[in-house]
């Protein structure tokens, strides 16, 4: 009984939190979120943009500003960020270090003190044969998100 | 009777009737509050009886921007209940407000409803600002609004996981539409056609527009704040983002909105409200100079080196070897089974990959082909091929740009003539020539705007020169590698004499130039092809051309020459052709003033002695 009552309490809570993680988990930002066409430069037309939102309401655009779901969630913020500055990403990875590097696995929520594991086990594996910067892009998020679900997820938990 | 008084207790204890009480008790306090500097400045009101400079309606709670009506209407939405969003409530809107008249109102804090501002705590990591950034960019002659360069404000977080790239900033632009038409874009910009907000954005989105994309610097001016002033900042940035105003390229711009903007907490002139103009190098010489609580308000630059600083510290700082490397490998398309390369140890050729990494990306910049795409992953995949880390330290030596020359010149020269000699004031309002001393060596170019010479001679003043717009870009190759610099070019916009044997000869005249130039040591030589059109004046006809021939040499940093020849032709006219030339020294490198002196001869001769004072 005790045990049946566990089980119960188990699958509650996971239909409970499920949602959430769900979203943070199988989200592809590329396909879902529109990545690329979402990301603001610096110009003038990005400050108007942003101006809309703003007057919208309370939904903003700078990734920790985010909402928790779906296209919101900072790890859209992460693959924001990788699709600015894949070629800076790259560059880093293949050396073994970077400042682009140490901010992605930031917005990955990742502790300070695994990222040189991650990074590692990401140049094992890189990938640098793909042509256009877009596709190296979603390649490369992939690729880390695969890499941290499976090996790292302890220590990178978005927050 | 009793219901009466259950009604009146109820109306007597609703928070309407309580804020009403209330500001009906302020009364006395309203009327000193709503003319103080601070709340007036707070309202983006110059003075009491001026309009607000935001023209955004949602910016104002009452419906105006009458400074009494607004602060009474703040009071009152400070004190409404919290509705279902908190962050929609008057103390998350307009923090700065609610935090100044809780400050000049101590009863008001008590009286508050608690309000919990998740947004702005988000965007502003919970306060966890431990300084403040005024960032410079360096200017761009790819944009005419960015000649001058640009200003952005950074709070530089102290959470463990924002990083450098991640800091929040603020920038302050005219929303322009994509494609906008050059001419439409220049002419609305200085006329006021656009609407221009702040904005924010994580600090990578900077360093890719700027750094990497337009290759220009990013200098970081930490300032030396109190946290009181940090908060202040923050609370009142919150406010303004995605409010209206109207922008005007050459005063109401960026360096004059975050001037203001830091006015608010340094309490002293970033920048002059008179002058018809505002730069941003302007806002970093003023900040270098304030004393702040007793010391320099800069506490701390940091150079954010372009990918074009990158790449020429990186090859500059390698030794022959790996230079040698490095140009070998683009002669031979990238293959690295070469002998230069292949003698390296590992450290070197690691270091020999990144420059090649900036080269390419460099290159990038003015076409981004598949080719090249494929040529970086094969230099990429090399890499991986050697043991991780560390990436190569470069040294940065150049210096500030508040150490640079100021903007504005004023210069009076005597002039001697084959007539008789003459008194010539200059005002120029922007920004370089030449022969300016105290800016990046490797630039050699010039840029200037609105460039009047006032002459007296013959007992009479004449407008003897005026230039609109001058731009010499020398386009020099830094680093001797394929493809780094192109050709040099010139656009001359002005009112001038045709030469130097007449008196009352200007006409309005369009120069644009192409050619090329290349730089040895301190030495700059170019040769260039002018094309002018011009009013005809003396049988001069409307079109002709000059060929030139030049050098600018620096003999020390207070000593700098230009020497020039050049052959003038005029086209479909009787005009006679001639050879001119033109020998000019700059004496001094004070950020103020130099000493110049000239010969010039155009069919006639004259030699000039100026002293030119800089602001």
């Amino acid at each position: 009984m005790k045990l049946a009552l566990l089980a119960v309490s188990a699958l509650t809570l996971s239909m409970v939190t499920a949602p959430a993680v769900q979203a943070q988990q199988k989200v592809n930002p590329w396909k879902q979120c529109g990545i690329g066409a979402m990301i603001f430069d610096d110009n003038g037309t990005a400050a108007a943009i942003s101006n809309v939102i703003w007057d919208l309401g309370t939904t903003a655009v700078s990734s920790n500003v985010s909402s928790q779901d779906s296209c919101n969630g900072l790890k859209v913020a992460a693959a924001e960020f990788i699709n600015s500055t894949i070629t800076n990403i790259e560059e880093e990875t293949v050396i073994g270090e970077g400042q682009h590097l140490t901010a992605m696995l930031n917005l990955m929520g990742c502790e300070v003190a695994a990222h040189s594991a991650i990074i590692q086990d990401v140049r094992a594996d890189l990938d640098v044969s793909v042509a256009d910067k877009s596709s190296k892009a979603e390649a490369y998020y992939s690729q880390l998100d695969s890499t941290i679900t499976s090996k790292f997820a302890a220590q990178c938990q978005i927050i | 009777m009793k219901l009466f008084c259950i009604a009146l207790l109820s109306i007597l204890a609703s928070p309407v009737w309580s804020a009403s009480n209330n500001l009906f008790r302020w009364q006395a306090d309203i009327e000193r509050l709503a003319v103080d500097p601070y709340w007036l400045a707070l309202l983006h009101k110059p003075s009491v009886k001026s309009n607000s400079e935001i023209i955004d309606p949602g910016f104002f709670l009452s419906g105006s921007d009458d400074s009494r009506a607004e602060l009474t209407a703040t009071l009152a939405a400070l004190l409404a209940p919290v509705a279902a969003d908190e962050n929609e409530h008057a103390q998350c809107r307009f923090i700065a407000r609610s935090h100044w008249l809780q400050q000049q109102l101590p009863q008001l804090s008590i009286l508050l409803p608690k309000v919990q501002c998740d947004l702005f705590n988000r965007w502003s990591d919970h306060q966890q600002i431990e300084s403040v950034s005024a960032i410079f960019a360096s200017g761009y002659l790819g944009n005419p609004a960015s000649f001058y360069g640009h200003i952005l404000l950074k709070f530089n977080s102290s959470a463990e996981k924002r990083a450098l790239l991640q800091q929040q900033n603020i920038n302050f632009g005219a929303a322009v539409p994509d494609n906008q038409n050059p001419l439409i874009y220049i002419v609305k910009g200085l006329a006021g056609g656009y609407n221009a907000v702040f904005s924010y954005g994580d600090f990578y989105r900077n360093t890719q527009t700027y750094g990497e994309n337009e290759l220009r610097d990013l200098w970081e001016y930490k300032l030396a704040l109190t946290p009181a002033e940090m908060q202040q900042l923050l609370f009142h940035a919150w406010e303004l983002i995605g409010r209206d105003y109207i922008y005007y390229f050459l005063k109401e711009n960026c360096a004059y909105r975050m001037a203001e903007l830091l006015e608010l907490v340094i309490q002293q002139r970033l920048i002059s409200k008179r002058q018809p103009y505002a730069m941003p190098i302007s806002v970093f010489h003023r900040l270098a100079e304030i004393k702040h609580h007793g010391r320099p308000l800069v506490a701390e630059i940091i150079q954010h080196p372009s990918r074009q600083k990158r790449l020429v510290a990186g090859y500059q700082q390698a030794t022959d070897k790996m230079q040698q490397a490095v140009a070998a490998i683009i002669v031979n398309n990238y293959i690295l089974d070469l002998e230069e390369f292949q003698s390296l140890n590992t450290s070197e050729q690691s270091q020999v990959l990144e420059i090649l990494f900036d080269y390419l990306e460099f290159l990038n910049i003015s076409d981004d082909s598949v080719q090249r795409t494929q040529q970086k992953n094969q230099l990429l995949r090399a890499r991986l091929r050697l043991p991780p880390g560390p990436q190569t330290r470069l040294a940065f030596n150049d210096a500030a740009p508040h150490l640079s020359t100021y903007p504005s010149l004023l210069q009076v020269s005597w002039i001697e003539t084959e007539q008789k000699p003459a008194l010539e004031v200059r005002f120029r309002a922007t920004y370089y020539d030449l022969l300016t001393a105290n800016r990046d060596k490797a630039m050699f170019s010039a840029l200037s705007m609105f460039d009047l010479h006032l002459r007296q001679q013959n007992n009479s003043l004449q407008l003897y020169r005026f230039e609109l717009l001058n731009i010499e870009n020398m386009n020099l190759s830094q680093t001797g590698l394929p493809e780094d610099g192109g050709l040099a070019w010139k656009v001359n916009f002005g009112y001038a004499a045709e030469n130097l044997a007449c008196w009352r000869c200007q006409t309005v005249q369009f120069t644009g130039g192409i050619g090329k130039a290349w730089q040895v040591n301190n030495a700059m030589f170019y040769v260039m092809q002018d094309g002018r059109l011009h009013q005809n004046q003396q049988y001069s006809g409307v079109l002709s051309t000059d060929s030139r021939l030049g050098t600018v040499f620096e003999l020390d940093t207070v000593w700098r020459i230009q020497l020039e020849f050049g052959y003038r032709a005029y086209l479909g006219s009787a005009a006679e052709n001639f050879v001119w030339y033109r020998l000019q020294q700059r004496f001094g490198n004070s950020q103020r003033w130099d000493l110049r002196v000239a010969v010039e001869r155009q069919r006639s001769t004259e030699g000039r002695l100026a002293v030119s004072y800089y602001w």
